[in-house]
């Protein structure tokens, strides 16, 4: 059921969020979002600090509720079922939704390769006789394999900000997800990192859904195929991306990204 | 201005003399003491010493079985307070810190790392000498040692959970981890170093009690190695508190140079500490 604001037709969605309140302690931060995350296309959330934006991308994994006093209210559904029932274990959940997050976070005491094994490691479901498939797939996918392909012993640690990052999306794409939730990924990395995470995201958009939050308007326009402008804890408006960047319909967003405020 | 500025550096200097004779002070009185022993009993320390047994005459008078009841009985120690703390220190820092319960829990662990050692010496005679029919055995001796460590090593490993960013338990949940196998795999080896090193020298601290000891009751003279757990013993402290309280002079020497041993032996497990700390954080890159 599309909603009101929906105007361009979008493929089936693989969430599709109704109603989304969240809440940190008696602090509502999100206001009644309803928002798809069509299925293999890369939709970028936009919006000002503290818009929820994160705090949405983090309802979709259920990684919210997490945070001490952190709620959440309303219904979202992957391919159709929802994943707050009672029946849903939020484990399984985070295994098929993989997250990358706004400062690289490998795990110190691992080597490269060990990192990358790490999700499957956690989780007791490693076959160790395919971990160099594993390996070699996941550091292929994520364009990080021919840099460190002659190092994977050596600590994950030691790759440089931008190497970091896509070490944590190859540890992501290892678990096989269908989905990846892309927090600020490029957040803390120079134009050159952020360059090559971009094309990243490029290739991975034929096989796996993508929804990205950055504050970074050019980032949105480049690598989404769909936008959501989010304000204040609502969601302003979503569309086609080239749409919303040249003729949005509500004067906010355009406000927000001819850079009046923000 | 000019004998303004005079004064305000005179008060610095003096204030700088005070700080460090606070540093000064201590030490010379500690190595006074440590030399006065050292000279006392250094010359008293040979193989014989080292490997005989307690005797009734001074000069014939070994710490063997008190050397080998210290380590084996700090080694049952370690053993037991080191998974029981762990696991409180894991239960109180991951899944109970915010409740009510866990916020009374952590006044009083504060509270019992200031109880009196002999207050623990009664609670093991009462426990496990008595109710849990041990006896005087090294193995209530070494659970009594437990207790009295175990608030030292729970709030050190307390600390070493918390130095783990909270970025790293997010990583593991992001990739479908839960929560004990996140602990297990990425808290736990990250939080290692320091919390071997709080054991161990909580553990080198326990060596060196001698009340708890007294209480429930372990045996001053010992001709035997204890070659179980259950076995009676005695431990250095206890042999040396034997010697200091007989009237002869050539016991006191002894009594100085078994000091001297226990004194090596607690810097022997504080090195082993730190070496291990240095060994496993280089893991942790």
């Amino acid at each position: 059921m599309p909603t009101t604001r929906e105007r361009e037709p979008a493929r089936p969605a693989k969430f599709s969020a109704r109603g989304v309140m969240a809440f940190f302690g008696d602090k509502r931060v999100l206001h009644g979002i309803d928002l798809d995350i069509p299925a293999g296309e890369v939709t970028a959330i936009i919006g000002p600090s503290g818009c929820g934006k994160s705090t949405f991308i983090r309802c979709l994994n259920r990684m919210h509720e997490l945070i001490p006093g952190a709620r959440f209210e309303g219904t979202i559904e992957l391919d159709g079922s929802s994943i707050y029932g009672r029946e849903i274990d939020p484990v399984l959940l985070r295994r098929r939704a993989g997250m990358v997050f706004q400062k690289p976070n490998p795990f110190p005491t691992m080597s490269i390769r060990d990192n990358v094994l790490a999700g499957l490691r956690l989780t007791g479901s490693l076959d160790k006789t395919r971990a160099e498939e594993v390996v070699e797939f996941a550091l292929k996918s994520s364009a990080l394999w021919d840099e460190v392909k002659d190092r994977l012993k050596q600590p994950g640690i030691g790759l440089s900000g931008g190497q970091q990052q896509r070490l944590c999306i190859a540890r992501a794409l290892a678990v096989e997800p269908e989905v990846l939730l892309m927090d600020e990924p490029c957040s803390s990395l120079d134009p050159v990192a952020t360059a090559r995470i971009e094309d990243l995201i490029h290739e991975l958009k034929s096989r796996y859904t993508i929804a990205i939050v950055t504050h970074n308007m050019q980032q949105a326009a480049r690598v989404s195929g769909r936008t959501a402008f989010f304000l204040q804890g609502e969601l302003v408006e979503v569309g086609a991306t080239d749409r919303i960047f040249t003729a949005p319909t509500d004067s906010r967003t355009e406000d927000y990204i001819t850079g009046k405020f923000g | 201005m000019l004998t303004s500025t005079r004064r305000r550096l005179l008060r610095e200097r003096l204030f700088v003399g005070l700080c460090a004779s606070a540093v000064v002070i201590p030490l010379l009185v500690l190595a006074l003491l440590v030399g006065h022993v050292a000279l006392a009993g250094l010359g008293r320390i040979d193989w014989a010493f080292l490997s005989g047994y307690p005797s009734r005459r001074a000069a014939t008078a070994g710490i063997l079985p008190a050397m080998v009841g210290s380590l084996y009985m700090i080694a049952i120690t370690a053993a037991l307070a080191l998974p029981v703390g762990v696991g409180a220190a894991i239960f109180l820092e991951e899944y109970g810190a915010r409740s009510r319960l866990a916020a009374i829990i952590e006044v009083n662990i504060a509270n019992l790392a200031g109880v009196p050692s002999i207050i623990y010496g009664m609670l093991g005679l009462g426990v496990f000498v008595r109710l849990m029919g041990f006896g005087r055995t090294l193995i209530a001796g070494a659970a009594t040692m437990a207790l009295l460590v175990l608030p030292v090593v729970i709030v050190s490993s307390r600390e070493a959970l918390r130095t783990v960013p909270y970025a790293m338990r997010e990583a593991c949940f992001g990739l479908g981890a839960t929560k004990w196998q996140a602990i297990r795999q990425v808290v736990l080896p990250m939080a290692a170093p320091g919390i071997l090193t709080g054991t161990i020298l909580a553990v080198a601290r326990a060596i060196g009690e001698t009340a708890p000891l007294v209480v429930i009751g372990a045996l001053a003279y010992v001709t035997f190695l204890p070659t179980s757990p259950t076995s009676q013993f005695t431990a250095l402290p206890m042999q040396i508190l034997n010697w200091v309280s007989r009237p002869q002079e050539a016991f006191v020497v002894n009594a100085a140079a078994g000091i001297v041993v226990l004194l090596i032996t607690m810097l022997v497990l504080n090195l082993a500490a730190i070496l291990l700390r240095n060994r496993l954080q280089k893991r942790v890159y």
